[in-house]
């Protein structure tokens, strides 16, 4: 088979997924909270990137600092739980002029993330988390999907600079 | 790259430029100028003939300029990797390309099967039902196969794969005509985000050629102001895309750039509001030898004249039913081809009504153009084309034979008035509905998220057109919320309007209808429609299924209305009354590698990875996907296949020890206050009654008391567990439980999250695991495990990172399960391999479950109770969860309900499968069970299984017969316990 005709250019990069915690509501949340409270609303850390996702109703992603320091957990009981599925979720960036071309083959980021910074998606028929960052889209893939997702991501032209690049391109074309 | 050629003269049309172009038909080379079709380069190289039909192999040329062609089809490229059926009319030149034409043998011309013309009715309607029965069908099946079908089936695809791009507007406007490019302007001008498909590379669609005036403009003028607005404001054209159908509100459009699929991408666009200007289709007129190369639509004609400057002939005689043909004919007349003749069926008095018709007629008659009214021309004469056209005056209707003459001519220009393009309004429930001043079928009422507008909604003034495609782009914006100003309608005068009058076929003998061509793709013919009314087909489906009348590639674009028409004058009823065939997506064949996108290969479906796939990959580990997951059946150094090394593998774990990659196991966690009442609603035991640090078997039901999943719960804190799922079931046990979640423990303080993938398991089985997994655990982890008893698990971490060891496992041997955070897996594993634990895969697995008697997904089918498992013990502790109460019916009582046993075979040596069907002595025909699974036990040294069997059989010692007919034959089996090795579970409890 030859390949898709090729695309503007667009990386892909693995993005630091060392903790990683979801927060799940089981009551309406409290004014003192201080998790975004509009399903789609994200908190970015100093560098612009997505840390408190609200990317199902009731469902936050805490990444980074958001999922280890200073969680006041007694007071969350109340209304919600918290739960560490580090190792749950891979972090990519993926960047450049052809990355909303790229993610088109699968669904239209621009209606996803119409009126809203973040959503859960299915990329490739992966389980995903999108959000928009500066130069193109956060994505958080569900652990045992990743690879799926980077060889299709790979096949459309992505460069694809995360750890095991080579191999998975060598798998996904025998 | 073109080579400039300067010796050619150069055409002039709309969308030719200036390079010079080769390419190659049937051996031949042709020049070509950039932007031309194929149809139209042949036809300024004098090429007619493109073809031969399917069934009677009669030549062919083009009919039509677009992508409706019947006849002129063509193969590009070579074998294997051919693509049949591109029209040649659509297909756009490029530098090289090489081109055959197709049904023929050996050649366009001298085509052997064409022979079989002589045959006359041989090829007629549903031949293939009454012909060919001596001696046999199979006889002339291999002849008629290799005769039958269009062009032929490539051996492999060699294009591109087919990118997609999902795209969401406000306003879709499919068709760039007139009545599109009024609706895009109207609503991009109200504010919605427009996206506009069109089918031809250009926009404009018959403004090419419309006389008038748009806006004061020449329409030519008018379209390009348009086109720069458009851009202006932002709307997305594309061109070359057709739209070929669509569900649930989304829309499939297909790009074909140079008329060749493959290259482009598959769009899927979600508008918030659908406007179908996808125009008309102009149709033929029935006479006697109407498919010679050389007949052609008049509108055709007027397209290849003005766009690409190639001449259908040079002598034409024009043969029309409505005005359209006197304007017509004054332009062709003014391009500087001859119009011998103009031929109207209508009376004298009729045209005489328009006076601007009347000055038509007189301005051709004085440029020597006979105008033949009250005439039909009943027969086109020719050879490989066209050379003379047979008229005769109509009287009443009949033809006057004794007065027919000949005009010579080149060309035929025919026209039967125009049928609109509804396809796309005819998605999600639309109907067809008669549209009185065009004579044919539109679409019924529409829902309010879709419009049609132009020509497709019945209108045939330019000024008409043009407004209707505002107020539907108006009409649109509004119901998106685009409220800014759209503007006023484009003002227009153009051609007047047609005056149609219905006139579908010309008079001839009834010997002769064989020749009147009503679909030229299927060589139907009237005869055909004679035929199948005569054989009693009166339903114009059944109609269309027999003669096969508007099937193929350009499912029945210009034959349908025709074929409908003429066969209602056969049955002697109107043609709203006869109806037409419903259409059907794709509006035009796509390719199948444009519906598989990206779902080839590899990438056919997902395949979801464990964190130790490297280390299976690297050891000889043979992934298969087993559901999503790719898991190793086995490891390639234990053994040549499967069998051997699955157990070898097994043997190993039962003497020594083992290591297993059981990542695969859905895990939820469920937190919250509720938790523990939510789990006792949903497993058949309780999960209250577990204590903090304690694992315990359960097993989900169905609402109908059937067994839905099984699995360990584990109680990780007061308020948090950590229920497994069956590895294929994860995502649907989590949906089950986000059901009960929402509806019965609506509101309570309870939380669901899937942790799948942020847990690695390993199992460790066998005689060896603990001291092994003692080896790799550091204190205090180590000290605790000696202690820890079968079902509880401790927390500890591995290098730092969490790790849950809990003493279970699903082999029967003293076993535990390490659940690892996933980049912890890979250490964890090596060290334990280090310890001489050897991996084993999902084969060996399936040995030790099986010799155990656990069950597995071939037991728990979805049509099996806990009673029917032998889980009596676990339905008496009376938990009411979901499906409990149903396990009462006396139904799931009867002596007739299956019951798991286990099987071995009678002579203690023979081989049986899963699968075989049980049968007792007493009837010997009749199953009483099956086989669900069986495996060669390394510990007993024979094949042992499960079984589900009849409880009136189910008693230990019954002697059945497994039989395996299509596979291995009759086995004499005997009932045993399921649990085939250490029934006492002193494995376990080591």
């Amino acid at each position: 088979m030859t390949t898709a005709p090729p695309l503007p250019s667009c990386r892909l990069d693995a993005l630091p997924a060392d903790s990683v915690q979801e927060l799940i509501a089981h009551a309406p949340l409290p004014p003192t909270a201080p998790w975004p409270p509009q399903p789609g609303a994200l908190v970015r850390d100093p560098g612009g990137m997505p840390q408190v996702l609200h990317f199902a109703p009731g469902r936050w992603l805490l990444t980074g600092a958001a999922a280890g320091a200073g969680a006041d957990v007694a007071a969350e009981a109340d209304y919600a739980r918290r739960v560490d599925v580090t190792g749950k979720w891979q972090a990519y960036a993926l960047t450049g002029a052809g990355a909303a071309t790229l993610l088109a083959n699968t669904l239209s980021p621009e209606a996803v993330l119409l009126g809203r910074q973040c959503a859960a998606v299915s990329l490739f028929d992966c389980p995903c988390v999108l959000a928009r960052i500066e130069a193109g889209f956060a994505i958080w893939v569900q652990a045992s999907y990743a690879a799926h997702l980077r060889q299709l991501c790979q096949s459309l032209g992505a460069q694809d600079t995360a750890p095991g690049a080579d191999a998975l391109a060598a798998d996904f074309y025998l | 790259m073109s080579a400039a050629d300067p010796s050619m003269t150069l055409r002039r049309g709309s969308r030719l430029g200036t390079a010079l172009l080769r390419f190659h038909f049937d051996g031949r080379t042709y020049s070509a100028q950039e932007g031309d079709t194929v149809a139209s380069a042949l036809l300024a190289n004098g090429v007619c003939a493109m073809g031969r039909s399917m069934k009677s192999r009669r030549l062919r040329g083009p009919l039509s300029a677009g992508l409706e062609e019947p006849g002129a089809l063509l193969t590009v490229g070579d074998a294997p990797a051919l693509v049949p059926n591109i029209p040649a009319t659509q297909l756009r030149v490029r530098e090289g390309l090489v081109l055959r034409s197709q049904n023929r043998w050996p050649s366009l011309h001298w085509d052997l099967a064409s022979v079989l013309q002589l045959g006359g009715g041989l090829f007629s309607a549903g031949f293939y039902y009454k012909t060919f029965l001596w001696p046999s069908w199979r006889t002339y099946e291999p002849l008629i196969r290799r005769l039958a079908g269009l062009g032929a089936a490539p051996g492999r695809s060699d294009l591109p794969r087919v990118g997609a791009e999902h795209l969401a507007c406000d306003v879709l406007v499919a068709g760039a005509g007139a009545a599109g490019l009024a609706a895009a302007l109207a609503a991009a001008r109200g504010g919605a985000r427009v996206v506009l498909c069109e089918r031809d590379p250009a926009c404009g669609g018959e403004l090419d050629f419309e006389g008038g005036q748009i806006d004061g403009l020449d329409p030519r003028a008018w379209l390009q102001r348009c086109l720069t607005e458009l851009a202006e404001r932002g709307v997305r054209v594309l061109p070359d895309t057709t739209l070929m159908g669509g569900s649930g509100g989304r829309l499939v459009a297909m790009a074909a750039p140079d008329g060749m699929p493959g290259p482009g991408a598959v769009y899927h666009i979600r508008p918030r509001a659908f406007v179908v200007a996808t125009g008309s289709v102009e149709r033929p007129i029935a006479f006697v030898n109407n498919d010679l190369p050389g007949v052609m639509l008049m509108g055709a004609a007027e397209r290849y004249l003005a766009r690409y400057g190639a001449a259908a002939g040079r002598e034409l005689v024009l043969f029309a039913n409505h005005d359209r043909q006197y304007a017509t004919a004054l332009r062709l007349q003014a391009a500087g081809l001859r119009v011998r003749a103009l031929v109207d069926p209508r009376p004298l008095d009729h045209l005489e009504a328009d006076p601007a018709v009347r000055a038509q007629r007189a301005q051709l008659q004085q440029g020597g153009t006979e105008c033949l009214v009250a005439h039909a021309l009943v027969e086109a004469r020719g050879g490989r084309r066209v050379h003379a056209a047979c008229v005769q005056p109509l009287s009443g209707g009949a033809a006057d034979s004794g007065r027919s003459r000949s005009i010579p001519c080149d060309a035929i220009l025919v026209s039967g008035g125009w049928s609109p393009e509804v396809h796309a309004g005819l998605h999600e429930g639309g109907v067809h509905s008669f549209t009185e001043p065009m004579k044919a079928f539109g679409a019924a009422a529409q829902p309010a998220w879709r419009q049609l507008a132009g020509a497709c909604n019945g209108q045939l003034e330019l000024a008409a057109v043009l407004a209707d495609g505002h107020k539907a782009g108006e009409q649109a914006a509004r119901a998106v919320g685009a409220m800014a100003p759209c503007g006023a309608a484009p003002l227009a005068a153009g051609d007047a309007p047609p005056r149609l009058v219905p006139y579908w076929r010309s008079p001839a003998p009834q010997s002769r209808e064989k020749h009147q061509y009503v679909d030229l793709q299927n060589d139907v013919t009237v005869a055909d429609l004679r035929q199948a009314l005569a054989e009693g087909l009166y339903d114009i489906e059944h109609v269309k299924r027999y003669t096969t009348l508007g099937m193929g590639t350009d499912q029945g674009r210009t034959s349908a209305v025709l074929g409908a028409a003429i066969f209602a004058e056969l049955k002697g009823e109107t043609l709203p009354a006869v109806g037409i065939s419903r259409t059907r997506p794709p509006y035009h064949p796509m390719p199948m590698a444009a519906i598989a996108g990206l779902r080839t290969g590899v990438a056919f479906r997902v395949a979801r990875r464990t964190p130790l796939h490297a280390w299976h990959a690297a050891h000889g580990g043979v992934l298969d996907p087993m559901g999503l997951w790719m898991r190793p059946r086995y490891y390639r150094a234990n053994g040549p296949d499967a069998f051997v090394a699955a157990v070898a593998e097994a043997r190993c774990v039962r003497a020594t020890g083992g290591i297993v990659d059981a990542s695969t196991l859905g895990k939820i966690e469920v937190a919250g206050p509720a938790a523990a009442a939510f789990l006792d609603a949903l497993y058949l035991s309780k999960a209250s009654t577990l204590r903090v640090g304690r694992g315990k078997y359960m097993l989900n039901l169905r609402e109908d008391g059937m067994a839905l999943d099984d699995g360990l719960v584990l109680r990780l804190a007061d308020d948090r567990f950590l229920a497994t799922t069956s590895s294929g079931h994860g995502e649907h046990m989590l949906s089950h439980f986000e059901h009960y979640r929402d509806t019965e423990f609506a509101g309570a303080a309870l939380s669901l999250t899937d942790v799948t993938d942020a847990w690695a398991v390993i199992g460790v089985a066998g005689p060896r695991s603990r001291a092994a997994l003692q080896a790799v655990l550091e204190t205090p982890a180590r000290e605790t495990l000696a202690t820890l008893g079968h079902m509880g698990f401790l927390t500890t971490d591995y290098q730092g990172r969490d790790l849950r060891v809990l003493r279970a496992g699903f082999s029967g041997e003293l076993a535990y399960e390490l659940h690892c955070r996933p980049d912890a897996a890979a250490a964890l594993w090596a060290a334990l391999h280090a310890q001489g634990l050897e991996p084993y895969g999902i084969d060996a697995l399936d040995i030790l479950r099986v010799e155990k008697g656990y069950l597995t997904s071939s037991e728990i089918t979805g049509q099996t109770t806990p009673l029917d498992l032998g889980l009596e013990a676990m339905v008496a502790l009376g938990n009411p969860c979901v499906g409990r109460a149903l396990l009462e019916r006396p139904a799931f009582h009867e002596a007739t309900r299956p019951r798991l046993v286990g099987l071995r075979a009678a002579d203690g040596q023979a081989r049986f499968l899963a699968g075989a069907q049980l049968a007792s002595a007493d009837s010997p025909n009749r199953p009483c069970g099956y086989v669900t699974s069986a495996v060669y036990s390394p510990t007993l040294e024979q094949w042992v299984g499960l079984a589900l069997v009849a409880r009136s059989l189910a008693t230990l010692g019954t002697l059945l017969t497994a039989r395996d007919p299509l596979r291995h034959g009759d086995t004499r089996v005997q009932v045993c316990s399921p649990v085939h090795v250490d029934p006492a579970g002193e494995r376990i409890r080591s």
